[in-house]
């Protein structure tokens, strides 16, 4: 038997950039002005009971919780009628996880396993809005509210035990991260961008993003440096300028179209004495190359070049995929888990109505003896109270476990069994 | 007792040291006794020092024995303050082995003070205390440098694998610095009150290969600040200055202990 979470089952219909082009995902983009309307459809129509909608430029997912019959075909249907796509072609560019698996995949999700590039932080934070939203519209429910809050839970601790997050996959990322080898924090940093190439750019971007306080753009044509200045809010500086400015930044980017070093040893050999040998940061994104290799050799200054960071950004890729797979086992322990205490969770109503239950036959039994309680004490009353109460939760102890574990197992039809019997039991006891 | 709690040490640090080795994400439940294991092998190491002051009195820790059992608590008290930043636990890689090396020493040298401690008072302790804070300052100093020159060459040659978790050349620069003024403040201290003592006595101590040793270290360690506070130079040459000094500290002192037996003559 399947397990299912009472007689519901929590379900992921969606599309990503693995199965659907972005002609096809831009069209089930669900935006937050339709996000009412949708939420509402899905309750109206009783195709979920709870919602969550994650709409990101790589994927349209909707995690619910359905009647088990249905298994999420109600919403792709759904889907398929309010987009005016065929139902096949959905249904062929798209995905359905049920059960432990649907959970598995929205941990994958939420920690970045899936996205294209493994391991981005932003993933969390979308995931994370989308359940607020969710929450915002009233379309979360026990359900789903405690998968949600796992799912963050999961997706810090993937983040936390391995490195999946930490490896520089991107020239940018690369470049802030042999910055801080050096500086170690980047905060309050100059950096000099020698050029206007697109890789320069990026780099000068990450590394503003990391830390870097002031930018320094020199280029050939003048006007090109103020325009890009006043796009990073930095300073423009005439070429002629660069040895001047290489005295006083503490990194230097070069991205040309030079076909000349514009950096070279003998250049920088007064500069770096005048510097008293503080670090200098280089790196040389330029092909043909503007900065003479050799530099390297000089006391304080540390030079690379666009090889040196494509071979940082290759290495944390494949470092990435091999985290990915650790990563990967503590999903799979995760969900198995969590699913299970879903289970479990579904049999809190009948939990909750024997309680009750069992607590009313005590009342009305106290309340057939009261003449003769009311002969006793204040203290010997609060006794009496105590013992039964605690005969009671005695009596129910090992019907709750049981309770639980067919919850644990999916086991709907033995809990409706386990409640059956104990309802004939009070009522048989109550004539 | 001392010795049997600075085996104890010994062992702990062995152990601390080893699980560093073991790849942090494969088996992290081994690198998690590293932290334990240290703090267990400081605690037997501070307990044995307290057993040797307590059997011999404060000339004990100024025997040779006593001496580097206390220069080599100093370092690991260093080394566990440095860690507190995750990134400088690589500076244990130098740092424990260098403890380690100078308790084992400890283990095999005299454990009695050579010859009657003239005088009185707090000068002899004051004096001792603030030698053996100077040399512990310069051996931490000698493994944060040692560290940044492995760094500065990986980046240099650009072996930039697993380079992420050490820590930055600025870091490890910047704790050289902080070990080293530690370091020299205390032999200033030190030799100082060394000096008020010995003039205090009634008959004087003949200038010997210490005092002259002392001297020599002091004026290296003070160019090495010199260099770096007034020069403002720093990096390489600074963690150069640190290295030296250190191996000919230690070469020093070993000179000191063959040829007189003792520190003073």
């Amino acid at each position: 038997m399947a397990p299912v979470i009472g007689e519901r089952e929590v379900v992921v219909v969606g599309l990503s950039h693995r199965t659907a082009p972005v002609e096809l995902r831009e069209k089930f983009a669900i935006s937050d002005e339709e996000m009412s309307e949708t939420f509402g459809a899905l309750v109206a129509r009783q195709i979920s009971e709870e919602a969550v909608i994650l709409s990101t430029c790589n994927r349209v997912e909707i995690y619910a919780l359905v009647p088990a019959e249905d298994r999420g075909q109600g919403i792709l249907e759904y889907l398929a009628s309010s987009r005016g796509v065929r139902l096949r072609t959905l249904k062929k560019k798209s995905y359905l996880h049920e059960g432990q698996d649907a959970v598995e995949h929205i941990f994958r999700v939420a920690s970045s396993l899936d996205s294209m590039v493994v391991g981005e932080p932003q993933i969390l934070g979308q995931f994370k809005t989308a359940f607020a939203a969710a929450d915002r519209h009233k379309a979360v429910g026990q359900v789903l509210h405690r998968l949600m809050r796992r799912t963050v839970s999961v997706a810090k601790r993937i983040r936390t035990e391995t490195r999946i997050g930490r490896e520089p996959v991107s020239m940018g990322r690369a470049g802030v991260e042999l910055a801080r080898q050096v500086f170690g924090d980047l905060d309050g940093r100059v950096a000099l961008m020698i050029g206007a190439g697109e890789m320069g750019r990026l780099v000068a971007t990450s590394l503003m993003a990391h830390g870097v306080d002031e930018l320094v753009i020199a280029n050939r044509t003048y006007s090109r440096a103020v325009e890009l200045a006043a796009q990073f809010s930095g300073t423009a500086v005439h070429m002629d300028q660069l040895q001047r400015y290489l005295e006083r930044v503490d990194i230097a980017l070069a991205s040309t179209g030079a076909n000349r070093y514009l950096i070279d040893k003998a250049m920088l050999a007064p500069v770096m004495r005048t510097r008293r040998f503080r670090p200098l940061f280089c790196v040389d994104l330029s092909v043909p190359r503007n900065i003479a290799p050799d530099i390297n050799a000089l006391e304080g200054v540390y030079a690379f070049n666009v090889d040196d960071l494509a071979e940082v950004a290759q290495r944390g890729a494949e470092r990435r995929q091999q985290e990915a797979t650790r990563a990967e086992a503590i999903v799979q322990s995760e969900a198995a888990r969590c699913y299970r205490s879903l289970g479990a969770r579904s049999a809190d109503p009948i939990i909750a109505g024997m309680t009750r239950r069992a607590e009313e036959a005590r009342q009305q039994e106290l309340e057939r003896s009261r003449g003769t309680l009311e002969l006793l004490d204040p203290k010997q009353r609060e006794v009496v109270e105590a013992m039964t109460r605690a005969m009671f939760k005695r009596y129910l102890h090992n019907a709750i476990l049981e309770a639980r574990r067919l919850g644990e197992v999916g086991d709907a039809d033995g809990l409706e069994v386990l409640n059956r019997a104990l309802h004939r039991q009070d009522e048989e006891s109550g004539e | 007792m001392a010795t049997p709690l600075y085996m104890l040490a010994l062992l702990a640090y062995i152990l601390a040291f080893t699980m560093s080795l073991v790849d942090r994400e494969a088996y992290p439940s081994l690198r998690k006794i590293v932290g334990p294991a240290l703090w267990a092998g400081y605690t037997a190491h501070l307990a044995g020092i307290g057993a040797t002051a307590v059997a011999g009195g404060l000339t004990a820790l100024g025997s040779p024995a006593g001496s580097m059992a206390f220069v080599s608590a100093l370092v690991t008290a260093g080394f566990l303050w440095t860690r507190r930043n995750p990134r400088a636990e690589a500076v244990g890689g130098f740092v424990v082995p260098l403890s380690m090396v100078l308790l084992a020493i400890a283990l095999f040298l005299p454990g009695e003070a050579v010859g009657e401690t003239p005088g009185g008072g707090l000068w002899f302790p004051v004096h001792l205390t603030m030698m053996l804070v100077g040399l512990g300052g310069f051996a931490l100093a000698f493994g944060v440098s040692l560290l940044y020159l492995l760094v500065r060459w990986r980046l240099k040659t650009k072996k930039l694998m697993g380079l992420s978790r050490l820590p930055s050349l600025e870091t490890l620069d910047r704790l050289n610095t902080r070990f080293v003024v530690l370091g020299f403040a205390a032999l200033t201290v030190g030799i100082a009150v060394g000096g008020i003592w010995a003039a205090s006595l009634p008959e004087r101590p003949a200038m010997g290969p210490t005092i002259y040793g002392s001297l020599v270290i002091w004026v290296w360690y003070a160019a090495a600040i010199q260099v770096r506070v007034v020069g403002g130079w720093r990096g390489r040459l600074a963690a150069g200055f640190s290295v030296m000094g250190f191996v000919g500290l230690v070469s020093s002192l070993i000179g000191v202990l063959i040829a007189v037996s003792g520190w003073h003559l």
